[in-house]
């Protein structure tokens, strides 16, 4: 065991680092348990690498609520404005994002998963979302 | 008028696929998310901030309010260990 989360520690250095890791190695390495868990940290570890490398995924910035951001299709002095996918209508949308005080994007990520879900209380200026 | 020309192609079907679904998969991404949102703020907030972000552990230090970047780095540690662990128990 005490083998198996030095393993899992390393690995998370290995994301938060972007050093190189030899997954299959990583995999056939621990017991059954830990390797459910390793498979996680290689989806992570991609997630972070697409990230890194790949400008389509950085600049779609995940979830916003119950709007999932497929792309973005405008930027300028209005703000920015997406494609979304609406989850609870199914339905595709269009999610315009007025500038905030903060640097867009980032900000707007990390108060959107840390509130959930955006409503009145929300301290974002936001997000009209009409059909597209 | 035949059967055949009163029938309407249907409607175009909408890619709506992330580029990060396209990588990996929208079962993966939806894995990631749902767990992400399972985390306490501060972790979730880690998470965003170091892998999707790229921020440095000193810029880290100064979101999440950690005296040091040592001390970041360390919570954005346990953050990738216990997301990892949501992720596997979403996946059992």
């Amino acid at each position: 065991v005490p083998q198996n989360e030095r393993l899992i520690d390393d690995l998370a250095d290995a994301i938060l680092d972007a050093s190189p890791v030899d997954w299959a190695a990583a995999e056939s390495s621990s017991d059954e348990t830990a390797q459910l868990v390793v498979r996680q940290l290689r989806v992570l570890a991609a997630v972070a690498d697409l990230h890194r490398v790949d400008p389509k995924v950085a600049d779609a910035p995940g979830m916003w609520s119950h709007l999932r951001l497929v792309e973005r299709i405008g930027r300028g002095a209005f703000g920015e404005v997406y494609r979304a996918w609406d989850t609870r209508l199914d339905r595709e949308v269009a999610l315009k994002l007025l500038p905030a005080d903060r640097s867009p994007g980032i900000g707007q990520r990390l108060q959107s998963s840390t509130k959930g879900d955006c409503s009145p209380k929300c301290d974002i200026p936001t997000s009209s979302a009409s059909t597209a | 008028l035949s059967s055949e020309k009163l029938v309407r192609p249907g409607p175009k079907k909408l890619s709506v696929e992330s580029p990060l679904e396209q990588a990996i998969g929208q079962e993966a991404v939806e894995r990631y998310e749902g767990a992400l949102q399972r985390l306490k703020a501060e972790e979730r907030e880690a998470i965003i901030a170091r892998v999707e972000m790229g921020y440095s552990f000193e810029e880290l230090a100064e979101a999440l309010g950690k005296p040091t970047p040592d001390a970041a780095r360390k919570a954005a540690h346990r953050a990738l260990v216990r997301l990892a662990e949501e992720m596997k128990r979403a996946a059992e």
